[in-house]
């Protein structure tokens, strides 16, 4: 039993086994990036889903409904790579030749020319930091930490210089961009599958090798650490291999990959809602870096002082507190945004997080407790 | 000679892998030469290159034929279909036919010259005379 997947190849259904969805799928996405540039991609790329279609068509009839995942393997390898050129590139063995050997021998380290994009997948706002943090080679959080400081620091014109650059850098949309802005990497799953088996050479050669003599107890005592050091590096190797596969790929897959027909166009609405969010989100974070910064200068958030019994500890976890409840939710609903599905679970959390915060400051400040007071008497009173 | 190589497919297949460039580069002429005889849609083009040492695959035919268009050689007509969704049908443009013919003739100058070479070099037909 499979689970099936129903696709739209233009503006007809077909049901798919999931596996071969997924070889479809990323079938198409090669095929789109193989295209980036050229005028006729979107007709081409018609034209090849047409041709799925009626590939499809062929093994479809009476009762059978289901195309399965071994008959759209066949049909892929019918179809064959893109040549992408259309006929007009020079015979290119050398050139190819060079290329693959250079991406051979430099391997992972290889460091291409870089480029500025903005990357999408895992962005807060529009990419700017991710995009900063890959052509630079340090971890995201970091930037963003420096962006926020300097941004306090310049009493947030750094603001306008995210905006600038949001609309300077261009998007990462293809394997390609993203791998020319990481300047390295794998970019494709096929690259990625060559550098794990790499990898995995270079395993086998350093395992330790298991003494020959069954009696040395020194030896097998060695060959014990030698054994548990190695495990340990391999636990880490392959995290590191699932960070970086992650990092240059998590979302591409999904979310940015040419998708068969149904693609789901993000609206101009959730754009704007999405960007709305991530505005607050960067406000928000200002608000908590300098409330932490007030609460230690001045004992007060902003211009609020606290209760005088409460510990100073107090206060800053409030504020952080108050700043990961706001915070989360909005993250998560910038995500259902961009990933239509989870849009309604992350706004009920936000208003969850947001009653329990004005419960809390309910207790902690007098001045929320009397205006909730006056809030609740109010409409009394007009009478 | 062609026998030879006919009778023994791996002798065959290295010829092939030889003259792979050289096919490829012959295939604008040969999609050209199959849409003059007839307009045609897509599958029927793969169907008639299918059969010959010209094989080719969805892949490589669908940019070539929009490089086609693109330049003016050719240009499609949509035609409906008793199975499904209307088909695109391809025709050569004047210019296609201009282009066809200067292929051809530039292929054929070329297979006489290879014939010519079998001749002798041309400073031994010198001495000779």
């Amino acid at each position: 039993m499979n689970k099936v997947t129903t696709i739209n190849l233009n503006g007809r259904a077909y049901q798919l086994e999931e596996a071969g969805y997924d070889a479809l799928h990323s079938y198409l996405a090669t095929t789109a990036a193989k295209l980036e540039g050229n005028p006729d991609k979107d007709e081409i790329m018609a034209d090849f889903e047409q041709a799925i279609a009626d590939k499809c068509d062929d093994v479809l009839h009476g009762h059978k409904n289901v195309v399965s995942a071994r008959e759209i393997e066949a049909i892929i390898t019918t179809m064959g790579p893109v040549d992408a050129t259309g006929g007009t590139e020079k015979i290119e063995t050398e050139k190819g030749d060079e290329k693959s050997g250079a991406s051979k021998s430099s391997g992972q380290n290889a460091t291409k020319p870089r480029r500025l994009f903005r990357i999408p997948p895992g962005e807060w706002i529009a990419g700017v930091c991710n995009g900063l943090a890959a052509y630079f080679s340090i971890d995201v959080t970091l930037v963003r930490i420096l962006f926020v400081l300097f941004g306090l620091v310049t009493h947030g014109i750094l603001i306008l210089a995210y905006i600038a650059l949001a609309i300077i850098m261009p998007i990462a949309r293809t394997s390609d961009d993203l791998a020319e802005a990481h300047g390295t990497g794998p970019v494709n799953a096929h690259d990625f599958i060559e550098q794990a088996k790499t990898r995995y050479a270079e395993f086998q050669k350093e395992h330790p090798t298991m003494p020959a003599d069954p009696h040395d107890r020194e030896a097998w005592g060695k060959w014990k650490q030698d054994m548990k050091a190695w495990k340990r590096q391999m636990r880490e190797d392959a995290k590191a291999a699932r960070h970086e596969w992650r990092n240059n790929n998590y979302g591409y897959h999904h979310s940015y990959t040419y998708k068969p027909g149904s693609d789901v166009k993000r609206g101009w609405f959730s754009r704007i809602l999405s960007l709305f969010f991530g505005v607050i989100l960067v406000i928000l974070a200002f608000a908590w870096i300098y409330s932490l910064w007030t609460i230690i200068a001045h004992g007060m958030i902003f211009n609020y002082g606290f209760p005088s019994y409460h510990p100073l500890w107090i206060s800053l976890l409030f504020v952080t507190l108050a700043f990961f409840l706001i915070s989360i939710p909005l993250r998560l609903m910038i995500r259902g945004l961009r990933r239509p599905g989870s849009h309604l679970a992350g706004f009920i959390i936000f208003i969850l997080a947001l009653i329990g915060l004005f419960w809390t400051a309910h207790y902690l400040f007098p001045n929320v407790n009397t205006w909730w007071n006056a809030m609740l008497t109010y409409p009394a009173g007009i009478h | 000679m062609t026998e030879k190589t006919q009778e023994n497919p791996q002798n065959r297949d290295a010829v092939k892998d030889k003259f792979s460039p050289i096919r490829k580069g012959l295939l604008e002429l040969v999609v050209l030469k199959v849409i003059s005889s007839q307009k045609a849609y897509a599958a029927d083009i793969l169907q008639s290159l299918n059969d010959t040492e010209f094989t080719t695959q969805e892949g490589t035919l669908y940019p070539l034929l929009s490089r086609l268009r693109r330049e003016g050689a050719v240009e499609y007509e949509w035609v409906e279909s008793s199975s499904g969704p209307p088909r695109k049908y391809y025709r050569l443009t004047a210019k296609g036919k201009e282009q066809l013919s200067t292929l051809q003739e530039y292929w054929d100058w070329l297979a006489e010259t290879i014939q010519n070479f079998s001749k002798g070099p041309k400073i031994n037909n010198i001495k000779k005379t």
